[in-house]
Formats: structure tokens, C-alpha cells, sequence
């Protein structure tokens, strides 16, 4: 190869997306947290997480997992929203229905000062648990 | 360090939020490397009123 060129071939250097060099050099970052939620509408945030001045939370990924408080409720129909806000305002938006994996090709930047929080609106008409978190990486 | 030092520099990995007693909330936090599992009870966090109950370190 040209003189400058760092050498890719023999398996000498690897190349990582963002997301997973976060975890090698431990600035990876999971919040998570449950709430009881009322039938019909009843909202809460799971989370809170100020993110500290000068660093910025990039979420990369959100999820929710929904359960009935009832047992007799638990084959029921569990329909959601997710939002993850900061700045006061929601920021990524997803809705299913029992729980899901929602991926940020593009993260949501939450700066130092502003308060990442993951909200969970219970579109069911019966109470449930949910538990709902962010997964990214600080800088 | 207090917990809640730790809690706000930043200084985890891992942090999980679940419902205390009389509308508090109980944070716990890891952080890799770390054997130690740092527990806060706090009501009204992030908020004026901030009210920091209880402070614990378990250490493994």
C-alpha cells in the first residue's frame, strides 16, 4: 500500500461503529426504570438522567416491556407509546403494543444540563407495569 | 464521593429507577469495573425541593 496508509489487511487494525466502541472503552450508558400505569392514558416517566455539563447522552437505541397488574388481565391487548424527551420536549416517538426494541440510526443528543427522560403512555384499558429504558453513549 | 455525586458526574454505566416509599424514587447505579452497587433514595429529584433520604454502597 501507499506510504501514510495505515495497513487494514491481516487482521492488524479493526474498525468500529460508535455504538460498540462505547462499550470497549466504557463510556456506554443504560438508564432504565418501571412504573405503574392506570388504564386509558395514564403516563409516567420511567427515567430521569441529568446528563452532566460538558458531556452529551447520545441514545441510540429505546425499549418498553408492558405487563398487566391483574392476572386476569395478562392476555389482553397492551397497546403503547414511548417517547424519549429532553429539552422538555419529546425528542423519538414509537408505539406497539406489549414491549419492542426501538433503534436510532440517527441518536437523540441530549447536552449537558438537559434531562434525557423516557416517558411511557398506557394506551390499554387495563392498569399495567412497565418497565422502559435508553441505551447509548456519553461524550 | 457521595451517591449522589456519582449520580450526577456521570460515574456509571448501568442506572435503574424504580417507585420508593411516599413518592421517592430509588436509583441504583453500576458502573463496569466496579464491584460496588451505589443506591440512592431520593425524593423529587432534579427538582428544587430535592430531597436525598438515603445513601447506600454494597459492596461485593
Amino acid at each position: 500500500m501507499a506510504s501514510g496508509y495505515p495497513d487494514f489487511e491481516g487482521g492488524k487494525q479493526k474498525v468500529f461503529g460508535v455504538e460498540t466502541w462505547s462499550a470497549l472503552v466504557g463510556s456506554e450508558v443504560h438508564i432504565n426504570g418501571s412504573k405503574n400505569l392506570a388504564a386509558f392514558g395514564d403516563s409516567g416517566y420511567t427515567v430521569q438522567y441529568a446528563v452532566p455539563a460538558g458531556k452529551t447522552f447520545y441514545v441510540t437505541q429505546f425499549y418498553v416491556v408492558a405487563y398487566a397488574q391483574v392476572a386476569a388481565n395478562a392476555e389482553l391487548p397492551l397497546p403503547f407509546r414511548i417517547d424519549i424527551e429532553s429539552d422538555g420536549a419529546p425528542k423519538a416517538r414509537a408505539g406497539g403494543n406489549y414491549g419492542d426494541l426501538f433503534l436510532l440510526p440517527v441518536p437523540v443528543a441530549v447536552d449537558g444540563g438537559d434531562e434525557a427522560k423516557v416517558l411511557v403512555v398506557n394506551l390499554s384499558n387495563h392498569a399495567v407495569t412497565v418497565i422502559a429504558g435508553a441505551i447509548g453513549y456519553v461524550e | 464521593m457521595t451517591v449522589r455525586e456519582r449520580l450526577a458526574e456521570g460515574r456509571f454505566n448501568d442506572m435503574s429507577r424504580e417507585d420508593g416509599p411516599d413518592g421517592a424514587d430509588i436509583i441504583t447505579m453500576t458502573k463496569r469495573g466496579d464491584p460496588s452497587v451505589y443506591k440512592l433514595l431520593v425524593r423529587n429529584l432534579y427538582r428544587e425541593d430535592e430531597e436525598v433520604l438515603r445513601e447506600e454502597v454494597i459492596e461485593r
